[in-house]
């Protein structure tokens, strides 16, 4: 008997140690389908599928949806009826239900982090926009010509109507539109049967289910190189606001994309802010937020919606309100 | 001298031992098995083997370098230059991105170390 336990204790450890060499039992496999022609990122939809024809179906749907909501949002090259249209002519009439909604959650979100995320500083980014492209820094006082002209109490809603009573003032939805697509890509997804797949929009991740293998894990990464922190999520949406995503560098300095409204500068707070919660949309506007805000205020209001935030600091340091 | 052993547990390491060659001997097979996998405009352009040094020169548009399990481009074409900025990168899960041309590297697994980084 002795002997036969010891055997068996034996087999359990050495089929322990083979086990990483077998392929899991499922029949699902993983596939992943790379877009960079949308949202100025590099946007990927991972899925476990069960055959090559079924991810190509749903991927061409989620890119369908991606590319149409990309148009709707897009202020630089967007077509009638998108964001372009209505900061050209200041008004929309019939505006898209996507729109709408956008425009609701930013509106909201103004509110929420004391006017740090605000989508009616378009004229002010648009300039940080131009500096990215050419390397020149805008000039001081463009800049706060600029800022006479964000005040998001002249965007006005009136059922699906929208005007901008502000001449010189536009709207820019990038802080907030990559994480509204992300969710409204994922239902597309869904509603084909997936249950297991993820969305990626730069730093925009949206997970739905597990892996047959387990939890999705997802790397915070050191600007520096490396991975700082592990995160390892089902159903959650991890999004990051980073230093690192977008910028450019004019005379040997870091201009970053995210801008500090009551400063009118690239924010340099944090090298990221994490957020990890159940909505993409929700995950979004509140790193854009905190990247501008401080930990204290920022513990607040992520407290106020129950999510985890990851804080990393210049140094590489990480704090967490877990 | 030497005091016999328990058989069971002669059997015991003889199994262990069995199933850690064996193991060590897969492994050493397989590689870790990643892949360096180059897009360009979302069709895959190039695909390699992290383990093998290589350059990949994408239609002149940048230079792929496999070296010693990283991973770097070198010589892009694009205006901002940020992929070069980008470093090196060597974890499955890990990808480098040059907009301008259209171009992603990313370092593939069956199951990736990580499945993003943001």
């Amino acid at each position: 008997m002795k002997r036969f336990l010891a055997t068996l204790v034996a087999l359990a450890s050495a089929s322990l140690l083979l086990l990483p060499l077998c392929g899991c039992g499922s029949n699902l496999s993983r596939y992943e389908a790379v877009y960079t022609d949308l949202f100025d990122t590099d946007c990927t939809f991972t899925a476990y599928c069960s055959s090559d024809e079924e991810f190509e179906t749903v991927s061409e749907a989620v890119y369908n949806e991606l590319s149409r909501l990309d148009s709707l949002f897009d202020i630089y090259d967007g077509g009638e009826g998108s964001l372009k249209d209505l900061n050209d002519n200041k008004t929309l009439e019939n505006a898209s239900d996507d729109i709408l909604e956008l425009l609701d959650i930013g509106v909201l979100f103004y509110d929420l982090s004391g006017g740090k995320l605000n989508i009616a500083m378009g004229s002010v980014l648009s300039l940080w926009h131009d500096a990215r492209e050419t390397g020149i820094l805008p000039d001081d006082s463009e800049l706060t010509e600029a800022s006479l002209h964000c005040d998001i109490a002249n965007l006005e809603i009136d059922g699906s109507t929208v005007t901008i009573s502000d001449p010189e003032m536009t709207i820019d939805v990038g802080s907030i539109a990559k994480g509204y697509a992300a969710d409204k890509a994922a239902e597309i997804a869904g509603s084909y049967g997936l249950t297991s797949f993820a969305l990626d929009l730069g730093g925009n991740v949206k997970t739905v289910g597990e892996k047959p293998t387990g939890k999705w894990v997802i790397g915070i990464q050191d600007p520096d190189g490396g991975i700082l922190k592990t995160v390892e999520v089902a159903d959650q949406s991890v999004v990051t606001s980073g230093d690192y995503e977008r910028y450019t560098v004019i005379d040997g300095v870091s201009y970053s994309h995210i801008i500090d409204p009551d400063t009118l500068y690239p924010a340099d707070n944090y090298r990221s802010v994490t957020v990890i919660c159940e909505s993409s949309s929700l995950g979004d506007a509140l790193s854009t937020s905190l990247f501008c805000m401080s930990v204290e205020d920022g513990k607040a209001l992520a407290e106020e919606f129950g999510v985890e935030v990851l804080w990393v600091y210049e140094d590489g340091a990480v704090e967490s309100n877990a | 001298m030497f005091k016999k052993l328990n058989p069971d547990l002669l059997l015991f390491l003889a199994i262990i031992l069995v199933a850690g060659l064996l193991f060590a001997l897969l492994s050493a097979f397989q590689g870790d098995g990643s892949t360096v996998v180059v897009t360009l405009n979302g069709e895959t352009y190039a695909e390699a083997s992290l383990s093998k040094d290589v350059e990949i020169d994408v239609e002149g548009l940048l230079t792929v370098v496999i070296e010693g399990g990283e991973v770097w481009v070198t010589d892009s074409t694009c205006p901002d230059g940020l992929c070069e900025g980008m470093g090196s990168i060597s974890k499955s899960g890990e990808s480098i991105v040059c907009l301008p041309n259209g171009i992603v590297v990313k370092i593939t697994a069956d199951e990736p170390e990580y499945d993003f980084i943001n």
